[in-house]
């Protein structure tokens, strides 16, 4: 198991620094950069920059230099100290604005694949062993809705609604008048109130998709030559379908764990955006739309990082709970 | 269902099973027979019917498309037409009866316009004294029909001086369901070429990948993983930031399709590649090898025929994808830009929840596109159960 | 001829299956008699309905099959009338692997795959016999020893993948017979093997018989093992019964000429090498709306309007306790004798 997992992430190194090169040479494909953005910024309120002023502050940035330069030196300092490079528009390091933004992020995420989890499994379940009955079909259809709206839109929706009831769209994860306030239970209410939405929206488009799978990986057990010796051996039904069928059908399901938690991370990139949550999504447009290079990259570089780790994490879950695979991957 | 498809398939199956004596000279029972004689498309088309969702759906497709095909003809203003005084209009509510109680054909009242006084805000009301009946194939603004020829046949309008909303009016006073429907021409065109673009790229490549094997294949395999480890959306954004701003309205579509379909042949590919691999080691190309048939032939009358449906269908399974991905990234900003018109355009007015709670109907571009996204899901699972017909 | 109580009489047993294209008739009035101590054979082609009328008996058929009839298991224990039970409830349970047991057709897919064979056979022990682990597991590790398998201690913590395929049907008829079952039905325990095993297994099985007593219902396509296993032979074709009696009578003298063209079809030693094997033409026809009439005669080599269209046949006495549902088979053996 050991020397597998080993395995696994020697050969993600070569991947991620191609990752890396693709990343990079997408991230400086906009015409201009980050100056001649601001620059224009600048000028539309009558800000003047004299042509040295703008040469030497490019310098400064290295953003003189062509495009493979500027990765090997970003890449350099990424393998030697760690340092993602500058981001222009935080005048932070790169690294600082990001880490600021993790802690929410995961708590978001994690808050969401519970949600997700819990809920789906038992309803997969039902939907499997009731195959065709109403509540399979009401599942049905609202899976389909579920995965049918696309998540911002659903967010859209769902602020509107709490707009019109409550007078307020819960926008980002804190109300205004806690921003700078140190915690209190009033304030975790606040922010308790405000995650309802953004989890039922990042969550729902997996928790379709999971209900879904569920019941077909069930059907597809429930139909198995084992269950019929199961049967024949005097089991009850119920023992036979915790047992044998649930345990099977949740193997696969176990083993999406890691991917999905990454899939949470960036499927709700967009959704984010639209609620303004101070998470990790919102971070990305900006630097995209203030050409915000390194910000940008390290972004799309640490997330395709998560995804690959993520997969990583499955194979070995499912390798762990499946005696078959474990048992090749031994050999 | 595919008419050319029919004929090489179902003589092949036929032959295949009078040849192993599947096809009995003497049936008991009439129904067995036309089932043991249907070939594989008719088969799959029976038991498409049998899907009641699926159904529906193809139909709702059918109309969407329809009316796509037809936006010009269906809307009544072009996509530039505005009018500064019919700014954030409601929806025009089309009447059957009128004040005197009367019931009378549809038509709908004039447009009347305050400000109320302390928001600054315009108010709009029903002028209750100017009736206009609703015309079907009305003179109008005059357009190119597909390109074609000129015209200004409109489906429906209301006489010289009425004006009529059917869903309401944007933040810059155009109709916006002639702006829905002439969007529909850009999102619903969108996801098809873009799937026709990665349905060629998956399919070449994989079959590349899987017919050649060895080191073509690890390279075009390491490839694939690379770019199926890339965040989808994020990914998509970042290209389309690479887009410059002012690209003419045709270069623009043609970048965001081929961002959406660089994705999104990967799975194909992979999956291609597998069903070669499987398929290589069937006895009926091995028969045909044996026979002195060339890789070629091989490839084209019976490898490609063996899992085209399955294709068809996973190609179909893609389609929602694609639709979300362009919508989002028009929402954003970041994907097709105004003058160019599509639902994910239309829903940037949106953006604003107050926006959204004043002005409600200018959600109606986001029931297009659920409806849409749904449509193609259910239509691709019912066409996911017929391509197994045997089952 | 008077017999013994039988230990399983199955009296018209029909089976109805709700499908998309109508309801098909898969077993048409079908009566056994299983006797204690023997084995009766099941011989048919796939599709026949031989093996819902081996699940019929444990109540284990899916919910879309309609079965009616009796079938009276005269056990040590009680009697019952297991169609009239419950399918599922406790009472059927408890008969269910611990007094009629069954292996099924595919060794490999028999088993669950995320559990050992230890546990899998542990747990009915558990489930009928006793309530101590320790126990269980001894006796799981004894029966392993019985039926061949080396070194069971060991091979009892593995998974099934870990097994051959002819180790675990030889696992599967541990498990079967574990808790000393009266009856023992065998749904072609032998079709996914290789020949050599075939023959091991089958030995394990009449040795195991001798030991322990039970009878066993052994379905099956191959005259061949019939021949090396049963007392008593029944032939089956399209959900009807249509040749039944001692396995010597049946082979020495066939009166349906469907099992003619089944043992016609088997490969006999000294056969001229240029000889074909006899096949009986065309298929067997989809049981959706069939005739009462004899369901073999379109593929009938006497076939006869005037004779065979005529009624419903039924299960003709033509020699003492050999029967045939042919009336040309009457005339037949008329005349040979």
């Amino acid at each position: 198991m050991l020397r597998f997992i080993s395995r696994r992430l020697l050969v993600m190194i070569p991947m991620v620094l191609l990752i890396s090169v693709i990343v990079f040479f997408v991230i400086q494909l906009p015409p201009g950069d980050f100056m001649s953005s601001y620059i224009a910024k600048m000028e539309a309120s009558n800000e003047v920059f004299d042509q040295n002023t703008i040469a030497r502050m490019r310098a400064q940035y290295g953003l003189d230099q062509p495009w493979y330069v500027q990765y090997a030196k970003w890449i350099a300092g990424i393998l030697t100290r760690g340092d993602f490079g500058y981001s222009f528009s935080y005048n932070r390091p790169v690294w600082d604005v990001l880490s600021q933004r993790m802690g929410t992020t995961l708590a978001i995420s994690l808050t969401t694949m519970a949600f997700t989890y819990l809920f789906s499994i038992p309803a997969g379940i039902y939907s499997a062993v009731k195959q065709y009955s109403f509540g399979d079909y009401l599942l049905s259809v609202i899976g389909f809705l579920g995965m049918g709206t696309p998540n911002f839109l659903f967010a859209i929706i769902l602020m509107v609604i709490s707009y019109n009831w409550f007078g307020d769209p819960m926008l980002g994860l804190v109300s205004q008048q806690f921003v700078n306030q140190p915690m209190s239970w009033a304030k975790l209410l606040d922010i308790l109130k405000h995650m309802i939405i953004p989890v039922i929206v990042i969550g729902t488009a997996n928790t379709c998709g999971l209900i879904r799978t569920m019941r077909s990986q069930l059907l597809d057990e429930i139909s198995r030559p084992y269950v019929l010796t199961a049967r024949a051996k005097g089991l009850s039904e119920k023992r036979i379908l915790y047992k044998y069928c649930v345990r099977a059908a949740l193997n696969p399901i176990a083993s999406t764990i890691g991917w999905s938690l990454t899939s949470i991370f960036t499927g709700s990139t967009i959704s984010a955006i639209v609620m303004n949550l101070p998470t990790q999504g919102p971070l990305l447009h900006q630097a995209l739309l203030n050409q915000d290079m390194y910000l940008a990259g390290s972004w799309l570089l640490l997330m395709t990082v998560m995804i690959l780790l993520g997969t990583i994490l499955s194979d070995i879950l499912l390798a762990w709970l499946d005696p078959r695979i474990r048992y090749v991957k031994a050999r | 269902m595919n008419q050319n498809k029919k004929k090489p398939q179902g003589g092949l199956l036929r032959r295949l099973l009078g040849q192993m004596g599947f096809l009995p000279q003497r049936m008991v029972v009439d129904e067995t027979e036309a089932y043991y004689a249907a070939s594989q498309w008719q088969l799959m088309g029976r038991k498409f019917r049998k899907h009641k969702l699926a159904r529906i759906a193809m139909v709702v497709l059918g109309l969407l498309y329809l009316q796509a095909l037809l936006g010009q003809f269906i809307a009544p203003q072009g996509l530039t037409t505005y009018s500064s005084a019919f700014v954030n209009c409601g929806p025009t509510p089309i009447r059957i009866v009128d004040d005197s109680g009367r019931l009378r054909a549809p038509f709908v009242y004039g447009i009347a316009t305050e400000r109320d006084p302390v928001t600054m805000r315009k108010h709009y009301t029903e002028d209750r004294s100017r009736i206009y009946p609703i015309q079907f194939f009305t003179r109008g603004e005059p357009y190119r029909f597909l390109g074609l020829f000129e015209s200004d046949l409109h489906l429906f309008g209301v006489g010289e001086g009425g004006r009529i909303f059917l869903y309401g009016t944007d933040g810059g006073g155009r109709d916006l369901f002639s702006r829905i429907v002439l969007g529909s021409q850009v999102s619903l065109s969108l996801p098809l070429v873009g799937l026709s673009v990665s349905f060629v790229l998956g399919l070449v490549i994989g079959s590349i990948s899987g017919y050649f094997g060895g080191i073509v294949d690890s390279i075009i395999q390491r490839l694939i993983e690379v770019l199926m480890s890339f965040p989808t959306l994020p990914l998509w954004m970042a290209l389309s930031a690479a887009i410059p701003p002012r690209v003419p309205m045709l270069q623009m579509y043609l970048l965001i399709t081929m961002i959406l379909s660089l994705l999104s042949w990967t799975g194909l590919a992979r999956t291609v590649r597998g069903k070669f691999m499987s398929l290589r080691e069937e006895d009926y190309v091995m028969a045909a090898r044996l026979a002195g048939v060339s890789d070629r032939k091989i490839i084209m009358t019976h490898l490609i025929p063996g899992f085209m449906s399955y294709l068809i269908v996973s190609m179909t399974m893609s389609v929602p994808a694609m639709i979300i991905g362009e919508t989002s990234m028009s929402f954003l900003g970041l994907g097709l830009r105004s003058p160019v018109t599509s639902w994910g355009v239309l829903l940037k007015e949106a953006q604003e929840i107050q926006n959204v709670a004043l002005y409600s109907w200018k959600l109606i571009p986001l029931v297009y596109v659920i409806v849409t996204v749904i449509s193609f899901n259910f239509f691709g699972d019912g066409l996911r159960d017929a391509a197994d017909p045997y089952t | 001829m008077t017999r013994p109580t039988p230990l399983l009489s199955v009296r018209d047993l029909r089976i109805d299956i709700n499908t998309m294209d109508g309801v098909l008739k898969a077993v048409r009035g079908v009566d056994l008699d299983i006797h204690p101590g023997k084995t009766l054979g099941l011989v048919g082609e796939s599709g026949c309905g031989k093996s819902l009328t081996s699940k019929a008996i444990l109540g284990i058929n899916p919910p879309n099959c309609k079965a009616s009839g009796s079938i009276q298991f005269n056990s040590a224990a009680g009697s019952w009338d297991l169609l009239a039970l419950k399918p599922g409830a406790a009472e059927i349970r408890g008969i269910r692997g611990r007094r009629i047991s069954m292996i099924f057709q595919e060794p490999m897919t028999a088993f669950s795959p995320l559990y050992t064979i230890g546990n899998q056979i542990s747990e009915i022990l558990l489930l009928h016999v006793t309530r101590d682990k320790r126990v269980a597991r001894a006796m799981a590790i004894d029966i392993l020893g019985r039926v061949g398998i080396a070194s069971p201690e060991k091979r009892i913590d593995q998974y099934p993948h870990e097994y051959s395929g002819g180790m675990l049907q030889r696992a599967m008829i541990a498990m079967a017979i574990v808790c000393k079952p009266e009856l023992l039905i065998a749904d072609e325990p032998t079709t996914a093997l290789d020949v050599t095993i075939q023959a091991q297994i089958l030995q394990i099985m009449q040795e195991l018989q001798q030991e322990f007593g039970m009878a066993i219902f052994f379905i099956t396509h191959d005259m061949g093992t019939i021949a090396s296993m049963c007392d008593e032979v029944a032939v089956m074709y399209l959900g009807q019964i249509v040749e039944n009696g001692p396995v010597r009578q049946i082979f020495s003298q066939p009166l349906h000429p469907y099992t003619r063209g089944l043992l016609a079809s088997i490969p006999r030693m000294g056969m001229d090498a240029e000889e074909r094997l006899a096949s009986i033409k065309g298929q067997v026809p989809v049981p959706i709306g069939l005739p009462d009439t004899c369901g073999f005669y379109p593929r009938c080599p006497l076939a006869e309007e005037a004779v065979c269209l005529q009624a419903p046949v039924p299960l003709l006495e033509i020699e003492p306790g050999h029967f045939a549902r042919c009336f040309k088979a009457k005339a037949k053996g008329g005349q040979d004798e």
